[in-house]
């Protein structure tokens, strides 16, 4: 496993949880989006060495990279681009109905924390 | 909906959507042992919905019966196997020679490309329905 | 066999494809709905029997080798948990077509095709044979939840739906790290390669794996720490879709806890699995006190209801995964059920306040025995399922000397009687606070979510008449588990 992948990898989770920490969705929807880069990067770099594209007629068994974690990322690259579409309708939403994005406090338990004990 | 200001933004998309379509319609093709295929021929397309919808072309097409259309195809195309006494998902590949053409081979996976195609123009143009400023409607979902 | 178990999952998505299609004729959708979700229930009736009496089903989609393509397996453990959830499903589909009348209703053209593609999903996180379809299956029925949830569209719904979406795509993202490091480490995601396959590596490694998959199927199934979203978003959302994910959603993350962690004979990882599974269940039941609110309430003790089945996975015994697995069944439709209540009381005083609810005891009679049955069973009280299930954990961890669990246990379980009779006293016994009784139903919508509530009831209770057998199937299925070279064998052969 290539050391740029590592780092491309360690870079792109560490601003991702960075981002997803905030409490803006917007920035919510991008902390994600790079922390599916990062595990579609991570299941590449689980397939081994790097080779010729998995394609049929253009190589040989021994120098072709191993297709299973490409198809495995595939996969993985449609559903986070779903997810993340559905996101992004979700923030517009809140948008829509409150003016920010802000992920908000669970009224309810904020209600009961503040009672007073008997 | 975005109306368009600019006549020249509009004449631009109307002319290039034939050949994007071409591009989509090819990539569809070649994906059968190249790169390429029907999610990315469905984004194409898509891409090409999205881009007619912002000079205001808008389209016609009910997402969510594109989308239904295109999971009855998936779905029967990995069922019919079954019918033949095969396992599910099995696929089937005819080839036959045409006057023109030369040797033309066609598989069952085409078939399930096609519906792939539909779900993902579907879903984009549910997705830029859920997000245009017209909607007060719920996301997605409501808008499919 | 081999073509029933693929059309489990197919036939859903298709109908719900049709259903779509067929969104505006209301009847046709309806039709369509409630015959694939009686045929799925059905299919894995049949499945049971047969699972049971040839041993597992295992199908090779499009013909490939375990090592590379995906394959279905029905064993007795999926097939149980499949029959209860697919039954639980179709009386929830019931109930929401007589609760359609009402101001609560989720709107209708949509929930019938969700339902459905929920199901698929659903059958598919129970009948795959490797990871990564079980990573597609959660994104399937996390995708078709999020909507369920949200899409009314009300402020509060699209607040709390924020922290579950969030929750769970974290855990999602997580869930694909763990595929590549599984991959990365074993070479494959089959989970029949994987229980071969993992218990070579060397022990730090499989630890590291057996934490991460906890870490992630633990939020999936809301164990402490991780709990937070669950009461947050359940309550927010229209009674019928509560109740469904009340039933699967968190289950099919226990399922995958205790599929991956026996598989992979995680037997180690046991001390932390008991202390978490205690953790879940006391701070589920103590939240559960604080509330005011039924569907609040109700929210809390599924939190404190997983520390059970967590119990039961951690004392790594076969009759301790038994008692999880006869829990899992039981648990289904039990919390189902009491949702399904709470949203008649709902229906009732406009409120699931229980300071704005009182004496309906007397006005309906009927309401107090549905909720009376299931939430007996839900404390544990005999002769209900809960007992049953309950007791079988206990004894279970008597017997692996696990003193400090059992007693944990018993506390919950007292603690969440206490709740349900505080439930009990504020909405059935007193008076009602209003001055005048306004019907916000109609008669014969009441009707159809009387009965839907009513069969789900006969079918708890049917949990605990078959106990007998039951517990046989779930001891069977626990051996199986614990023992994971039979399920190889068969996955591989």
């Amino acid at each position: 496993m290539s050391g740029s992948l590592i780092f491309a990898i360690a870079g792109l989770s560490a601003v991702g949880i960075y981002m997803i920490t905030g409490r803006s969705l917007s920035r919510i929807v991008l902390g994600f989006a790079l922390l599916g880069h990062a595990s579609v990067l991570a299941l590449l770099a689980s397939g081994g060495p790097a080779g010729d594209p998995p394609l049929a007629d253009r190589t040989t068994a021994t120098e072709v990279a191993n297709p299973v974690p490409q198809a495995l990322a595939l996969t993985a690259i449609v559903i986070s681009f779903g997810l993340t579409l559905f996101l992004l309708a979700l923030a517009r939403r809140q948008q829509e109905l409150t003016g920010d994005d802000l992920v908000e406090d669970d009224v309810e338990d904020r209600r009961i924390a503040s009672q007073e004990t008997p | 909906m975005i109306r368009s200001t600019s006549p020249v933004a509009e004449l631009g998309v109307r002319a290039a959507t034939p050949p994007a379509l071409m591009v989509g319609m090819f990539l569809f093709f070649a994906g059968h042992n190249r790169p390429g295929g029907g999610f990315a021929a469905g984004l194409i397309i898509g891409a090409v919905v999205a881009l007619r919808w912002m000079v205001g072309l808008r389209t016609t097409v009910v997402p969510s019966q594109l989308m239904a259309a295109g999971i009855v195809i998936v779905a029967g195309v990995a069922l019919a196997p079954v019918l033949f006494g095969s396992v599910v998902l099995d696929q089937a590949v005819w080839s036959t020679s045409l006057p023109v053409l030369g040797k033309v081979k066609a598989g069952s996976a085409a078939i399930f490309d096609i519906g792939v195609s539909a779900i993902v123009v579907g879903l984009v143009i549910a997705v830029i329905d859920g997000l245009s400023p017209a909607t007060t409607s719920a996301p997605e979902g409501q808008s499919s | 066999m081999t073509t029933l178990v693929p059309l489990l999952v197919v036939g859903p998505l298709l109908a719900a494809a049709l259903a779509l299609a067929a969104r505006s004729l209301g009847r046709l959708r309806d039709a369509i709905t409630l015959i694939t979700l009686f045929g799925v229930a059905l299919g894995a009736l049949i499945l049971v029997l047969s699972v049971n009496r040839s041993g597992p089903v295992v199908v090779r989609l499009g013909g490939w080798h375990p090592e590379l393509g995906i394959v279905l397996v029905a064993d007795l453990f999926a097939a149980l948990v499949l029959l209860s959830a697919t039954a639980t499903v179709l009386a929830v589909e019931v109930f929401s077509i007589g609760q359609r009348k009402t101001v609560w209703a989720a709107s209708p053209d949509l929930v019938g095709p969700l339902l459905l593609v929920l199901t698929g999903g659903v059958s598919l996180a129970f009948l795959t044979g490797d990871l990564f379809t079980l990573f597609v299956a959660f994104e399937l029925i996390l995708v078709s939840s999020y909507v369920l949830l949200t899409h009314q569209g009300r402020s509060g719904q699209v607040r709390s739906g924020m922290s579950y979406v969030v929750m769970n795509l974290f855990a999602s993202t997580l869930f694909l790290f763990g595929l590549a490091f599984v991959y990365a480490s074993t070479g494959t995601v089959n989970m029949a390669l994987l229980s071969e396959r993992v218990p070579e590596l060397s022990s730090g490694t499989q630890l590291g794996l057996g934490l991460w998959f906890f870490v992630v199927f633990g939020t999936k199934a809301a164990a402490f720490p991780l709990f937070s979203w669950l009461p947050d978003s359940y309550p927010t959302a229209p009674t019928t879709i509560t109740a469904v994910f009340a039933g699967l959603l968190t289950k099919v993350g226990v399922y995958s806890l205790i599929r991956f962690h026996t598989l992979t004979r995680m037997d180690e990882l046991g001390p932390i699995v008991l202390i978490v599974a205690g953790a879940t269940m006391l701070v589920g039941v103590l939240g559960a006190l604080a509330q005011n609110d039924v569907k609040r309430i109700l929210s809390f003790h599924i939190i404190s209801q997983i520390g059970y089945m967590l119990m039961g996975l951690g004392l790594f015994t076969v009759a301790g995964v038994a008692g999880a697995v006869l829990f899992l069944v039981h648990h289904i439709p039990t919390k189902t059920l009491l949702f399904l209540v709470g949203g008649m009381i709902e229906d009732e005083y406009g409120t699931s306040d229980l300071d704005k609810a009182g004496g309906l005891a007397a006005r309906r009679p009927i309401l107090g025995l549905l909720f009376a049955i299931p939430a007996m069973s839900l404390a544990g009280l005999p002769p209900f399922s809960g007992f049953v299930a309950k007791l079988s954990l206990i004894r279970a961890g008597i017997e692996a000397q696990s003193t400090l669990i059992v007693i944990v246990a018993l506390v919950v379980s007292a603690l969440t009687l206490l709740s349900m009779v505080k439930i009990w006293l504020g909405v059935f016994w007193g008076v009602d606070p209003r001055d005048e009784p306004t019907e916000l139903s109609s008669p014969q919508a009441r009707m159809l979510m009387t009965s839907a509530t009513g069969a789900a009831i006969v079918g708890t209770l049917l949990v605990a008449v078959l106990a007998g057998p039951l517990w046989d199937m779930s001891l069977a299925a626990a051996e199986s588990l614990l023992d994971p070279s039979g399920y190889a064998t068969e996955v591989l052969r």
